[in-house]
């Protein structure tokens, strides 16, 4: 099917009653979790993802998707009106986004950073429709080697751009591929540290990891802060003033565009997602302007570009998943997790023999993207209210879905068990200053990194050069070396290269 | 602090290497199941090392300290942690409520007649939304109940 011919199917299925109140839930959800501070897209998509295990897979994805670009467009809400991140991807948004909303152009700021994400979103959109094909074609001649190394590139990145140093990155990294050897080898099938335990034989319940990880250790960090977040009634009042000037909109046409290209690339880097994607086009921007001292004093340019990448971003990251079948960040990483638990492994072949599903995502994200605009257009003074939810009850019903989520997945206790050990563990790993997008990107990737491993050894009988003489896995083999000894060679230039969230501002 | 991630981490290893002693490495021409475990724990024990090394002395500011609170995060965990053991014993509206309660009464609380009457809204309405509605397959009487 072209991707003509296959965006028609896909949005005749697209809309159907049913996918189309399941996307515009996950984009109303999405936005939800983006606009409430300590709620990201993870935890977003991990506390729905058990009650989709009751739906056809296509709408399940659709709505996660939607929860997925849902909380790009409404992250940047709360940088703006109250200079506290909605999720990371919106960090770089504060800097100019709550310094117009000060003078008084909060709406302006949110207009601005709506119709960039909207623009993006579809430039994205776009790219995804005409760019998977071509690249998923490519990724046929792919075998267990290839795989291994891209996975191994992956998780290599993810540490790499963590906030923490490269050894705590992959250190954690490492945990979640040891989380990933418990249960049932997969070759020999003898059981590995179970325990003579049974709830152990099917391996660790993944979804109840990260719902610990990011729903459980997020309301105890959220609780743990004692700064709650205070939104001024004028910042409010100034939203009436939505669109933004003439001066405005010509400063921000281009870094939405910019924003928009270079989003989509980096996005579909291993471990960027829209977050990378943000940063950089916060630091391009600058670069670029003739007035650079009027970057962080409220420049629109610093909202318009980065909160385009970071939509474009969001849609990069889905390439990869749907056409190599790799979660290059953790949001992908619980996509597939669910995708598998529905029973679809992606890979290049997903277009070819579920079309269905492909097509009719793809066309539901630009339905979706349309629904976001308006809901956060004239609805944005409502989402700027849900500020004023008292925690106490926020943290109540997170706990109650965190639960009813992990249970509701095999009715179990177990996994209620690993849910809030998880929970404490990544609590204390925040503390500690541990990453944890690492280590649950892992434990996503880490059976299918083993897989590929084990598929390789077997098909060079034992020999570990079949990674460097195959010319895919042989590159994706330097870069990860590379990735490995730069600190060690910025160490010898006496230079360093900022992680993300020290880009220059 | 990442003297003592280091220690931890390294702890970990000689437990999970201790577990997967008996796992065979090789078999044949392909890696038997303690390959891929005897691997990681060499890696993680080279960085944890790694981490050990480059660990420098980090004072602690004042600042965090005041603006974060143990006790909270400590409550939320351990009624997370009690839920997991009463639910199966007095099912799923009782438990919520226990919760529910325990919840609004430990973190920052109001009046106990309006924490009451919360939780029992939020249970019935989660009830309603997850048993009534999605049909989801929860224990909804107490174990002794039918006794």
């Amino acid at each position: 099917m072209d991707p003509i011919h296959g965006l028609l199917y896909g949005l005749s299925r697209a809309i159907e009653p049913q996918i189309l109140i399941l996307g515009f839930l996950g984009c109303l959800w999405g936005t939800m979790v983006g606009v409430l501070p300590g709620i990201g897209p993870v935890a977003g998509i991990t506390i729905l993802m058990p009650f989709t295990f009751g739906m056809d897979l296509t709408p399940a994805m659709v709505m996660m998707a939607g929860i997925y670009y849902g909380a790009m467009y409404g992250g940047s809400t709360t940088s703006i009106l109250v200079a506290v991140p909605g999720e990371t991807s919106s960090i770089v948004t504060i800097l100019d986004g709550h310094q117009m909303a000060k003078q008084g152009r909060a709406g302006a700021a949110l207009a601005l950073s709506a119709i960039g994400s909207f623009v993006a979103g579809t430039f994205g959109i776009l790219g995804l429709t005409f760019l998977a094909p071509p690249l998923a074609e490519l990724a046929i001649g792919f075998g267990p080697p290839e795989y291994f190394a891209l996975a191994l590139v992956g998780l290599s990145m993810s540490s790499f751009l963590s906030n923490a140093s490269l050894a705590k990155g992959l250190a954690m990294a490492v945990i979640g591929l040891i989380i990933g050897t418990v249960g049932l080898d997969i070759v020999s099938g003898q059981p590995r540290f179970t325990f003579n335990n049974m709830e152990l034989a099917g391996g660790l319940e993944i979804v109840s990891i990260l719902i610990g990880l990011y729903g459980i250790s997020e309301v105890m960090e959220m609780m743990a802060s004692k700064i709650r977040p205070q939104i001024q009634h004028e910042k409010l009042w100034n939203l009436r003033r939505l669109l933004p000037n003439k001066l405005e909109w010509r400063l921000s046409i281009w870094p939405i565009i910019r924003g928009s290209v270079m989003g989509f690339f980096v996005g579909a880097l291993p471990g960027a997602g829209g977050t990378v994607p943000s940063f950089i086009s916060y630091a391009m921007e600058k670069r670029m302007s003739k007035t650079p001292e009027r970057f962080g004093k409220g420049a629109p340019e610093g909202v318009a570009g980065p909160e385009s990448a970071n939509n474009s971003g969001a849609v990069g990251a889905m390439v990869v998943l749907l056409t190599l079948g790799l979660p290059y960040n953790v949001v992908t990483a619980v996509m597939l997790s669910a995708m598998i638990a529905h029973g679809i492994f992606p890979s290049p072949l997903l277009m070819v023999r579920s079309p269905d599903f492909f097509w009719t995502v793809v066309a539901s994200m630009y339905i979706g993207n349309f629904m976001l605009l308006i809901l956060n257009l004239p609805l944005i003074g409502v989402w700027a209210s849900l500020l004023r939810l008292p925690y106490r009850w926020m943290t109540v019903f997170i706990v109650l879905f965190c639960i009813i989520g992990v249970y509701s997945i095999e009715y179990r206790s177990f996994d209620l068990l690993l849910m809030a050990l998880f929970g404490g563990i990544g609590y204390v790993m925040k503390r500690v200053d541990l990453p944890a997008a690492p280590l649950a990107l892992a434990i996503v990737l880490g059976p299918i990194m083993e897989k590929s491993l084990t598929q390789s050894l077997i098909m060079s009988d034992g020999s570990p050069f079949i990674f460097v003489t195959r010319p895919f896995a042989a590159a994706s083999m330097v870069l990860f070396f590379v990735l490995m000894f730069l600190p060690l060679i910025q160490r010898k230039l006496g230079r360093r290269i900022a992680p993300v969230g020290e880009v220059e501002m | 602090m990442d003297r003592f991630s280091s220690a931890v981490l390294l702890a970990f290893v000689a437990f999970y290497t201790a577990a997967g002693w008996s796992l065979d490495t090789w078999a044949k021409n392909a890696p038997g199941p303690g390959f891929m475990p005897r691997l990681l724990a060499l890696v993680l024990a080279v960085l944890a090392i790694l981490i050990w090394v480059q660990a420098k002395p980090s004072p602690e500011s004042h600042e965090e300290v005041e603006s974060y609170s143990k006790r909270e995060p400590l409550i939320i965990f351990l009624l997370v942690l009690a839920y997991v053991f009463v639910m199966p014993q007095l099912g799923f509206p009782l438990s919520n409520l226990l919760l529910v309660v325990a919840l609004r009464r430990m973190v920052e609380p109001s009046s106990w007649r309006a924490d009451l009457a919360g939780a029992i809204g939020a249970v019935v309405i989660i009830h309603l939304v997850f048993v009534q509605m999605l049909a989801l397959q929860f224990p909804v009487l107490p174990v002794w109940w039918g006794e």
